[in-house]
């Protein structure tokens, strides 16, 4: 009888306990808040009080009624935590704090807060600048832009005086031309050095001049490309570059501005051209400054504790006023649930989500998220005009016999444009990004100046696709079929997913072709991809400047990061038509280029272009002052601007500047 | 004794010397580009041109040869290949060999770079092993003493229904995955009703002891806050670590109590317990002294494993809690191929795993007297 009873308990007992999983992971989603539209427009946010104004993120005009639904905020659930300290949750880690050689967007977040640069994106605007370190913006009309009879471009920027560094030192304009040096002497292939060198030397490393002209000469070179003239930087051009202010204003990295002689204090290269192998490409290790920060920044490095947390304090000598937030804790959390109840318990202020969890962030109370916010990011399916045969696994038998593909196989155009017409974009985007992305026009994404938003696309049509597969290769591949191989990094669903779309809408056409999709992990994927052993490659590019130049260049130049790896040379040449678009200073006929690019990528259907992805943030309500600008890096991204209050509103300039944007919150 | 346990430790630079032989062995079997994966990432991979992992691998000095400054062409066995394609034959390489490469750094106390954690390995794992150890300690505790209580009230009422709730409880922990679990009890804990943070310490409190004024003895909190006289701190931590601990040694348990238990059920059977029942004795005293002490022999062995095991890192834990530990650690430079953290690591894990071993067989000798170590 006792054991029947007891069985009975046991029994309960896991009732219950299945019931309270279920509870605990299923709660109901709250309710967003009522919705209603702000009888007036809210008063751009002033950050706080500046000399001068102009640095500060400011409306082009006033704000606009915005499209997207506003709720009424709602009074906090429990008082804000840690009221002067924001802390934000992410899943990467930084990996150095070394300016001339941090190219992630986890060290440019940290980076970007400690440093200042020459010049800065006008608040979230990505086509206008504003003075940073410098007082005013180079251009034609204000004499700092000079062109000469030959080419050569001088561009000069007057240095602000009376800014300290964190530890006290004057900045100099000596300490601006030695950081832009220093990059470039730097040189490691794995750092953003090519992005100044392409365009004030014309090599993406320096060790290639130096072959040519001398190490002692190559070092000279780097001294005469940037260079002080009395309170001035100058930086001389090879030739005029449309590209080069923006690149500049880049914060987060190669346009930070350092403390000459903290460096040489640290081991740091000490101008001697004698010497200056001995710091070209070196490890992080021996960089001055991976692990200590001395900018001239509103925040100043506190300690950074890999892989756990890094803590910036406010710096209160700052030059303008100082910060509203005391501390930024940036915390690595790479566990979702874990950083959601983080969110959820106040804990964090700001966290990063993935987008297959945004159905698990609905209706958390206290929380917020504004989306639809354009990003300067592409993901591209890249055929390979040039595959290896030899041991390549992903083509069978290398030849057009049913049982593999020959290597020039996606140089028929009808090939590409059957691929192009068998790709279900709207269903990728509601499926898989859930509709917070939209198609690819080409190369340029819709945020970048010069983007045609008329610009011709694919759409899923298998009609056209069949006629031109029963067009290419004359009627071969129709009748004999083909087998190959898309390989997509392991863990990347998206990918996988725009691979095996691709593979079924094919494969429905005939049954002759068969396409497998096969995951590779990443130290796999990256030697296929060095081989060039992949027909067809699904990667994206996220924006290292606000340019069409930086999506145009490696997406359509033969010698480009992508032209390079696909062979495009074999099907067609962009590269006078590119460099053109990049020199050109008339806006107007760099319009025109930039639409001609795009209109052949079209006509030419040299990749699959798919989406451009949206941008989203996650906050708790009592964040005040978020601002975005999709070039800045991060998730809390400028903390200059941010503070924590019961009443915090949504910035009046991020829903000017970005009418599209919307906003929920419980 | 003395004679044993130096024989132990003789052997521990051997079985060093066989371990990362085996890692170095295995690396044979990927190209240089692969193992360049941990140096470059996708952002990196997409911008950089073909001559730039080119030099990124003499940065690195992967094509080196391994053991010998001999590099064979390029040969195939099993479908695999093997060998520098640059090479055709047998090719001398004026070079370093990168095991002797590395040992010689080891001999110099430099473990290499970590890319893992971006600092020296020896400073890595200087700054994770506290945390795990401070875990570890924690929750061995309940895990033995709970886990051992339970295998004998087991036992002594086998098959009544405190038998039955004793197994099913461990049992239901076993079966429990471990992210579930840690899972779970942080939505309730945390989640609902907000008491027990994941991370170590709590903001205020993080900002305490890394100011000047606190003094780091040990690296363990719960040890810190008590040597600076800041219950506070002590308390922080000692919240923090709870659902870890009770994470930890829950889906444990159900091994100590199963070992435990059948121990001492066979225990309970020999012809010396039945004496000292016939002596008259108490039944507490005849279990405690008589029987459990003998039933504790195998339970020490799998206690001083799972303990060294805790100690070498505890991964899931870890990521659920957010807990900055070696198990985070390894897992990550395991997945992105960042060899020096591993072998740094795996001279930590093993000569641990030595010297829990030897302990564990002194500890036989203190439970049971007629254990001779020789």
């Amino acid at each position: 009888m006792s054991e029947r009873i007891f069985l009975a308990i046991l029994v309960l007992v896991a009732l219950v306990a299945g019931w309270l999983a279920l509870q605990l992971g299923a709660p109901p989603p709250e309710k967003p808040t009522v919705v209603e539209r702000p009888e007036k427009p809210q008063p751009p946010q002033e950050p706080p009080k500046e000399t001068p104004p102009a640095e500060q993120p400011k409306p082009e005009k006033k704000p606009e009624q915005p499209q997207a639904e506003r709720p009424t905020p709602q009074p906090q659930t429990r008082a804000v935590k840690n009221p002067d300290v924001l802390v934000q949750a992410v899943i990467a880690d930084v990996d150095t704090l070394d300016p001339v050689q941090a190219y992630d967007t986890a060290s440019g977040e940290i980076i970007f807060n400690i440093y200042e640069n020459l010049i800065a994106y006008d608040g979230p605007r990505i086509d206008r600048f504003v003075p940073q370190l410098a007082t005013e913006v180079p251009s034609l009309e204000n004499g700092l832009i000079e062109v000469r009879p030959d080419g050569t471009t001088l561009i000069r920027f007057p240095i602000r005086a009376g800014v300290k560094f964190h530890n006290g030192h004057d900045l100099t304009p000596e300490d601006a031309a030695y950081s832009f040096r220093r990059i470039m002497i730097h040189s490691h292939p794995d750092s953003p050095a090519w992005i100044l060198l392409e365009d004030l030397l014309g090599v993406h490393d320096l060790g290639d001049l130096a072959e040519k002209v001398g190490d002692q000469r190559a070092c000279e070179m780097v001294k005469e490309a940037v260079f002080t003239e009395g309170q001035k930087v100058v930086f001389k051009l090879r030739e005029p570059s449309a590209t080069f202010l923006a690149r500049l204003a880049h914060g987060g990295s190669w346009g930070a501005i350092t403390d000459k002689e903290f460096v040489i204090e640290r081991g740091g290269w000490d101008e001697n051209c004698a010497r200056w192998r001995e710091f070209y490409q070196v490890e992080k290790e021996k960089l001055p400054l991976h692990s200590v920060a001395n900018g001239t920044g509103p925040f100043k490095l506190e300690r950074w504790l890999p892989d756990e947390e890094i803590v910036l304090a406010r710096n209160e000598n700052y030059w303008r006023t100082p910060a509203q937030l005391s501390k930024v804790i940036t915390r690595v959390v790479p566990e979702f649930g874990t950083r959601k109840l983080m969110l959820q318990q106040g804990d964090a202020d700001i966290i990063e989500v993935d987008r297959q969890f945004i159905p698990q962030m609905e209706g958390l109370a206290g929380v917020r998220t504004i989306y639809g916010l354009p990003g300067l990011s592409n993901t591209t399916a890249f055929f390979n005009y040039d595959i290896p045969v030899e041991g390549n696994p992903n083509i069978g038998s290398g030849r057009l016999d049913g049982e593999g593909i020959p290597p020039d196989f996606f140089r028929d155009i009808h090939i590409r444009k059957a691929f192009n017409s068998s790709f279900n974009w709207k269903e990728y985007i509601e499926q898989v990004w859930r509709n917070e992305a939209a198609q690819a026009r080409g190369p340029i994404p819709a945020a970048m100046p010069f983007f045609n938003p008329e610009n011709p696309v694919y759409s899923y049509d298998p009609k056209a696709a069949e006629e031109h597969f029963r067009a290419a290769w004359n009627g071969a591949v129709w009748e004999k079929g083909f087998q190959f191989t898309i390989v997509y990094n392991e863990g990347n669903d998206q990918r996988r997913i725009a691979a095996e779309m691709l593979k079924d809408n094919v494969e429905a056409l005939n049954p002759r072709f068969q396409i497998e999709v096969r995951s590779e992990p990443w130290p796999t994927f990256l030697d296929s991809i060095r081989a060039r052993r992949v027909p067809i490659f699904i990667v994206g590019w996220l924006a290292d400047f606000p340019d069409p130049h930086n999506f145009a260049q490696p997406y359509m130049h033969s010698q480009g990061s992508y032209g390079i790896r696909q062979s495009l040379s074999r099907i067609a040449n962009y590269d006078d038509l590119i460099l053109q678009a990049a020199k050109e200073l008339d806006p107007q006929k760099r319009r025109q280029l930039y639409y001609e690019l795009q209109r052949r990528a079209y006509e030419d259907a040299i990749d699959i272009f798919l989406v451009d992805p949206t941008e989203r943030t996650w906050q708790r309500t009592w964040v005040d002052g978020w601002l975005y600008n999709p070039m800045w890096p991060g998730e809390a991204r400028y903390f200059y601007l941010l503070s924590k209050r019961p009443d915090a509103q949504v910035n009046p300039q991020l829903l000017a500047a970005f009418p599209q944007a919307k906003l929920t919150q419980w | 004794m003395l004679a044993y346990i130096a024989r132990r430790l003789l052997l521990l630079p051997l079985i060093l010397l066989g371990v990362t032989l085996l890692i170095f062995l295995m690396l044979q079997l990927l190209n240089p580009y692969q193992r360049l994966s941990v140096y470059i990432d996708e952002g990196s991979l997409v911008r950089s041109k073909p001559e730039d992992l080119e030099r990124l691998i003499r940065l690195h000095g992967l094509n080196d040869p391994i053991f010998l400054p001999f590099t064979v062409g390029r040969v195939e066995i099993l479908g695999i290949s093997f060998g520098s394609p640059q090479c055709r034959g047998l090719c001398y390489c004026r070079c370093t060999p990168q095991y002797l490469r590395w040992l010689r750094n080891v001999l110099r106390g430099n473990l290499g770079w970590s890319e893992t954690d971006k600092m020296p390995v020896k400073e890595a794992l200087m700054s994770r092993i506290p945390a795990t150890v401070e875990l570890a300690v924690l929750a061995i505790l309940p895990l033995v003493l709970i886990g051992i209580a339970l295998g004998i009230v087991s036992a002594v009422y086998h098959n009544r229904p405190l038998d039955h709730l004793t197994r099913f409880m461990s049992i239901t922990g076993y079966a429990f995955p471990t992210f579930v679990f840690g899972l779970l009890v942080l939505m309730i804990f945390y989640g609902k009703l907000g008491w027990f943070p994941p991370g170590r310490l709590s903001t205020e409190f993080n900002e305490i002891v890394n100011s000047p004024a606190f003094m780091r003895y040990t690296g363990l909190n719960t040890l810190d806050g008590l040597l600076n006289g800041r219950l506070d701190v002590f308390a922080d931590a000692l919240r923090h670590l709870i659902l870890p601990v009770l994470t930890l040694s829950y889906v444990s348990w159900a091994l100590i109590v199963r070992i435990t238990r059948s121990s001492m059920l066979e225990t309970l059977q020999q012809d010396y317990v039945t004496v000292a029942r016939a002596k008259g004795q108490r039944e507490s005293r005849v279990i405690l002294k008589h029987a459990a002490r003998n039933a504790l022999i195998p339970v020490a062995t799998i206690s001083g494993l799972v303990f060294a095991g805790w100690l070498s890192g505890v991964v899931i834990t870890e990521t659920i809690f957010n807990y900055r530990g070696l198990g985070k650690f390894v897992a990550e430079a395991a997945y992105t191929l960042d060899i020096p953290s591993v072998l740094g690591f795996t001279l930590f894990a093993t000569t641990l795993l030595v010297l829990m071993n030897l302990l564990v067989d002194l500890l036989y000798a203190v439970i049971d007297p007629r254990v001779r170590l020789e």
